[in-house]
């Protein structure tokens, strides 16, 4: 783990660092890669934009909400930069309503903007994986691999790193497929989740600590299954059974 | 125009979906629970690392007094911008939940600071709760503690709830995360 990068009397926290690089190089990488289906790609850059700053602003009004009086007397803490006083679901939520609103007033259909924003999806899958292997979190399970970390007080899968490999294995494809000229609308975005939770179901078998149900049963897997499943729907009923077409007349 | 066979269509993704299953059927008896893990590590999950040290008034501190009680433990040093910033406000902490069973203890970087600043720095601020000189810096290592301020929360189990790398922590934050601590 490298949770800090000293660059002479700077510390910089490389999980949030590389969060950030994330987003940045995403965001760039979905509108140069929308330019060619999309005439309004620039709407892509506000509404991530958008939606990360309401997320931001949001997660900080939710965190006060919820602890009010944390706050008695030092009310200048709601400005702090201090990433903690963040209330993540809330920030989430916020963004969601954010971007719904955003989209609701596009009048491009939200199968196109799935599919221009999954490169940016791609890139910040890879970025968390880095950030889970820089900050020691999401760690693999014991092992004898040669290939094993020592990580807290045992040699581990690198699971983040078998992560950030399926993350840029599933980007490169997704770029392949952009660069394409026939494809139904939303067969990006769905083909993306699709493999994404492919690589995970797969690979967290290997991370060690996660939510489990009784039982035994991981609740990460369920999900990534559940996503496994919705894909699949999308694409064998709705997306596969169309006559592959020339989409840029549709879309532009 | 491409033709799609529907029969074909199905067979794939059932099988996708089934060896899904039969994959979290089997991952379930791997499945381990963090709590069950008695490995002590400087990270969130597990069990605090034990140490003793001598504070800057001459006693001696035992991570096992702190037993069934809230601990926080802080590293930080004299020359640390951030670690001074918050200081302050983890004094105000320890005043406000004194009638509880909070520990609070600030380990001193000391193999990388200077005796006379940090003496000077406790006096100034009117510190009342212990302050642990790591004179080797071994305490250092051995919690991972790679930037300057670094604070660890731990449970009344003795397990490591939050660790946060750089600061200053605000007093609201701490606020919270103290209560957090009561609550369990």
């Amino acid at each position: 783990m490298l949770p800090v990068i000293n660059l002479g009397p700077l510390s910089l926290p490389l999980p949030e660092f590389s969060l950030l690089i994330g987003f940045v190089a995403g965001s760039a990488l979905a509108e140069r890669n929308s330019k060619r289906i999309w005439k309004d790609s620039a709407f892509l850059e506000k509404l991530l934009w958008t939606s990360l700053l309401a997320g931001l602003i949001g997660a900080r009004i939710s965190f006060f909400v919820r602890n009010p009086s944390a706050f008695s007397g030092n009310y200048l803490s709601l400005i702090s930069i201090n990433p903690n006083l963040l209330d993540l679901p809330g920030g989430y939520l916020i963004a969601a309503v954010a971007s719904i609103y955003l989209i609701s007033r596009s009048e491009t259909p939200l199968l196109i903007i799935l599919d221009c924003l999954t490169p940016f999806l791609g890139l910040m899958a890879g970025a968390v994986h880095i950030s889970h292997f820089a900050s020691g979190t999401g760690f693999g399970s014991p092992t004898e691999l040669p290939w094993g970390i020592f990580l807290w007080g045992e040699v581990r899968h690198p699971v983040q790193l078998y992560y950030l490999l399926g993350s840029i294995l599933v980007l490169v494809l997704v770029l392949f497929l952009l660069s394409k000229d026939t494809y139904a609308q939303g067969f990006i975005f769905f083909r993306f989740s699709l493999l994404t939770g492919l690589y995970l179901l797969f690979l967290s078998r290997f991370q060690e600590n996660g939510i489990v149900f009784p039982g035994g049963f991981r609740v990460d897997q369920i999900f990534y299954w559940l996503c496994i499943l919705i894909s699949l729907t999308f694409l064998n009923y709705y997306l596969l059974p169309k006559e592959l077409e020339n989409s840029h007349d549709d879309r532009r | 125009m491409k033709s799609y066979n529907n029969r074909r269509g199905l067979t794939f993704p059932i099988i996708i979906l089934v060896l899904g299953l039969v994959w979290i059927w089997s991952s379930r008896l791997t499945a381990l629970q963090p709590e069950d893990s008695p490995i002590e590590a400087p990270q969130s999950g597990f069990n605090l690392p034990q140490f003793k040290l001598i504070t800057a008034s001459g006693e001696t501190f035992d991570t096992s007094f702190a037993t069934g009680k809230p601990l926080i433990i802080n590293f930080w040093a004299s020359w640390c911008p951030p670690c001074r910033a918050e200081m302050p406000d983890f004094q105000k902490a320890f005043q406000e939940f004194t009638e509880t069973d909070l520990v609070i203890a600030a380990v001193n970087a000391t193999n990388q600071d200077s005796m006379t600043d940090v003496l000077a720095f406790i006096d100034s601020n009117q510190l009342s709760f212990p302050i642990l000189l790591d004179q080797t810096g071994s305490l250092t290592r051995t919690y991972n503690v790679y930037s300057l301020p670094t604070t660890f929360f731990i449970d009344r189990d003795g397990r490591i709830t939050k660790v946060l790398v750089g600061g200053p922590i605000p007093l609201a934050l701490l606020r919270v995360e103290i209560n957090n601590l009561l609550q369990d």
